[in-house]
């Protein structure tokens, strides 16, 4: 008994060494080798920057937004940070670090619709394997806290390595001893060529019916990201981006959502753009769009134009 | 529950550590509440199926001992064999027999009014199916005695390290270690946790590797001729060898953690340089249990050799329907049946050859070349195991040499990037490695007289499990479908 409880510590003790510095090295390695054909690390990768505006959201964003078009129609410096698929709690991590990276933006203009605030109604969730490297700021930790069930946050807490070896499809040894990604060139996030709706024909997509609601979390990160943005001096701005109208009658309580949206923009006086409106007539042409939720390449061309108007009033406001 | 998961993990360490904690008399029923809890994780309600048939073939053992009138022996035999096969045939050859009778109904320009079966197949039915059976035909031989204790029993059928994909275990091996007393001891610890070590190795490094990339050419056949066809073949021997010895090694390990000593499953097949050698290397519990219940009460080698090469024949065949419900896989079991009976015919001629290169190096290179040949073979007849049906088969034995030019990424990596293909070699060659050392060198790096060899051999095995193992998709052990 006394043998196994000595040599188990000791296998125990000499694991747990070698695992945290292999943690240590998967640490450094992702934190300075960032991998810019992913969005993520894209914008990790931008440091000590100053922007006019930086637009934050899900794919409605990353794939909806032509920033060059936008800085030319504004004349002021545009980043997209638009995450696919991302819940508001994973745009609070990124937005945090972009703020950590040195970066500034006069204005956040948000994207807000009634999936932000309930994604639990869509099968997306936070990109567990993306952000593991920067599992040690507690922000992070605390993001990931919200959204995995606690054995799991709790392993990858306090067992060295352990999120990363789940995730070996993405943190891949042979990679960092060899050395960098396939893909380290710049993608221009910024502008549509990052998105993947170039020139695709419009899919009827999504005929479900859903009910939407507020999700305590989105809510509670929502509140986040407008204290982040306030703690480093950037101004707000909202809007919400159109869906194909034809749809809007299987998106239940919608309007509720939209009320709520508009009573937060009023109560903190931020300025609220809507084009999820019946008046809003290029959402109702299937010419504009990808699917029923996202613009094609000539639909984001059309909205970004629109999009700077709008904007222009609120920037000098 | 699938053994390369962090459910398992825990309830290993709570199942080991209360196996130790409880006096003797209580361990029992511990375990069998754990192989209850460990079976119906997968989906309870089949714990039902699991149940009717121990006790079924519980009462039948004790009958079988107690008659003496051979006839009525006979029949409780019977009764037992039919109640094990039958839930076989119904859950997992219905719906096949079923499909066949439509085809050949449809032909004759009719429709089958049999209605299909919309069940899902009981996980690792098959392999306590046989279990509970190589019991009752033991007790029916008298080579066992019956059980009485009916928790004991249905820990025999359940024990949970080899409840879902064996080893496929013989009464008189485990039932006498129920009433043991284990105590806790070093060496089984250390032996057992270092043998699940090298399964989760082989299962999460090799195996899980490789299936990234036979997954997509066997999913994406159509895009695919030549040498990706067969590369991810051969991988798949490998991928199957590891998976399923892999499952053993961890199945063993953890009882033997608990003191229990089950039947070793493989012995380096892919080192055979026969094909019959290969069968006493591969899935040693299933070959001796065809051996014992089917092939020698068929009668053996000891009849006339047409009806020799016939038992052969249909032992394989019968190996194959168990496997699974899909002509591939009786295809295959009739394939090794040809391979073995060929290799009976053409013994003479082969053992002349032999003898011209049985001195030197041409004796090392002419077993390599019979090595290189098994695993040729034995990998073509994996093709039927691993295509999803007939048709796909086929596709692959028309398209495997119609080369085009090399597209390294498409053709080696299997579109899955230097990374893939890389780790897979490094890590199976590690592994024969350790293989042939541990073979040839009294199993030195488990249990070798230097401490240091072996402690650094765990860590390496620990290390590579770490750094190259796949956890993020879904991987079920292959044989989990039998």
């Amino acid at each position: 008994m006394k043998r196994l409880l000595i040599n188990a510590l000791i296998f125990f003790s000499i694991s747990f060494v070698l695992l945290w510095l292999l943690d240590g090295y998967y640490t450094r390695y992702y934190n300075t080798r960032l991998n810019v054909c992913q969005k993520p690390d894209w914008i990790f990768s931008h440091t000590n920057q100053s922007y006019d505006l930086a637009f934050m959201g899900n794919s409605r964003v990353y794939n909806m937004l032509d920033a060059p078009q936008l800085e030319k129609k504004l004349s002021k410096t545009v980043i997209n940070i638009g995450i696919t698929g991302s819940n508001l709690s994973e745009q609070f991590l990124v937005l945090d670090q972009f703020y950590k990276k040195g970066n500034k933006a006069a204005y956040l203009v948000l994207q807000l619709d009634m999936i932000s605030f309930d994604y639990t109604k869509l099968p997306f969730k936070l990109h567990l394997p993306t952000y593991m490297n920067l599992f040690h700021d507690t922000q992070v930790q605390e993001v990931y806290k919200d959204n995995v069930p606690l054995h799991k946050f709790l392993i990858w807490k306090y067992i060295p390595f352990a999120r990363y070896m789940e995730f070996s499809n993405r943190y891949v040894l042979y990679k960092t001893v060899k050395g960098g990604f396939e893909c380290q060139q710049d993608l221009g996030y910024d502008s549509l060529r990052g998105g993947r709706y170039e020139n695709m024909p419009y899919r009827d997509n999504n005929h479900t019916c859903r009910y939407w609601t507020v999700n305590s979390t989105d809510w509670k990160y929502f509140k986040n990201i407008l204290a982040l943005a306030k703690a480093n001096n950037t101004r707000l701005i909202f809007y919400s981006a159109p869906f194909y109208s034809a749809t809007r009658r299987f998106q239940l309580n919608t309007k509720a959502i939209y009320e709520l949206i508009q009573q937060q923009a009023d109560s903190l006086k931020i300025p609220y753009i809507t084009f999820d409106v019946p008046t809003y007539t290029m959402a109702n042409d299937t010419l504009n769009f990808y699917d029923n939720n996202h613009f094609n390449e000539k639909g984001s061309r059309i909205f970004a134009a629109d999009l700077a108007d709008s904007l222009k009033k609120s920037i000098h406001e | 529950m699938i053994f390369n998961s962090l459910s398992f993990v825990f309830f290993f360490i709570v199942v080991t550590g209360l196996y130790y904690l409880l006096p003797h008399r209580f361990r029992w029923f511990m375990l069998l509440a754990a192989s209850c809890f460990f079976y119906m994780f997968f989906k309870p309600v089949y714990i039902l199926i699991l149940a009717g048939t121990i006790v079924i073939d519980y009462y039948a053992g004790l009958q079988l001992e107690k008659i003496q009138d051979k006839k009525r022996k006979k029949w409780f035999l019977i009764i037992s064999l039919i109640a094990n096969i039958g839930v076989l045939v119904v859950f997992k050859y219905y719906n096949f027999i079923n499909e066949n009778i439509t085809t050949l109904l449809m032909q004759m320009g009719m429709g089958n009014p049999i209605p299909y079966l919309k069940i899902l197949l009981p996980i690792g039915l098959s392999f306590h199916t046989f279990q509970a059976m190589s019991y009752t035909i033991e007790v029916y031989r008298g080579n066992q005695k019956a059980e009485r204790h009916f928790g004991i029993y249905a820990l025999y059928v359940m024990f949970y390290p080899q409840l879902v994909a064996g080893p496929i275990e013989r009464p008189q091996n485990v039932l006498h270690q129920f009433y043991e007393k284990h105590p806790l001891l070093y060496e089984n610890i250390s032996a057992g946790l270092k043998l699940m070590l090298w399964g989760f190795f082989k299962k999460v490094v090799i195996a899980d590797r490789l299936a990234i990339g036979v997954n997509e050419v066997y999913e994406h056949l159509d895009q695919y001729t030549g040498i990706p066809l067969i590369l991810a073949t051969a991988m798949f021997s490998i991928q199957i060898y590891c998976d399923f010895s892999g499952y053993s090694d961890i199945a063993l390990g953890s009882a033997r953690v608990m003191g229990f000593r089950l039947m070793e499953n493989f012995n380096r097949p892919y080192a055979a340089t026969t094909i019959s050698e290969f069968w006493s290397r591969w899935h040693i519990s299933l070959s001796t249990w065809f051996r014992d219940y089917l092939y020698i009460p068929l009668g053996g080698n000891r009849v006339k050799v047409p009806r020799w090469y016939f038992n052969l024949f249909f032992v394989f065949l019968v190996s194959g329907i168990w496997h699974g419900a899909n002509w591939t896989f009786i295809l295959w079991g009739a394939l090794h049946g040809a391979y073995l009976i060929f290799a009976l015919v053409t013994k003479p001629i082969a053992e002349k050859i032999r003898k011209i290169f049985d001195k030197g190096f041409t004796a090392v290179m002419y077993r390599l070349l019979n090595v290189g040949m098994v695993f040729g073979l034995t990998t073509f007849a994996w093709l039927f195991f691993r295509a999803q049906s007939f048709k796909d088969a086929v596709y692959v034995i028309k398209h495997a040499f119609k080369f085009q030019g090399l597209n390294v990424q498409r053709d080696i990596y299997l579109n899955n990037g230097q990374d893939f293909f890389v780790v897979a070699l490094f890590a199976i060659l590690f592994m024969e490695v350790v293989q042939y050392v541990n073979a040839n060198y009294n199993n030195v790096l488990f249990q070798g007289k230097s401490k240091l060899l072996r402690w650094a051999f765990c860590f390496v095995l620990l290390l590579l499990i770490c750094t190259l193992g796949v956890f993020h998709s879904d991987t079920e052990f292959i044989y989990f479908q039998f």
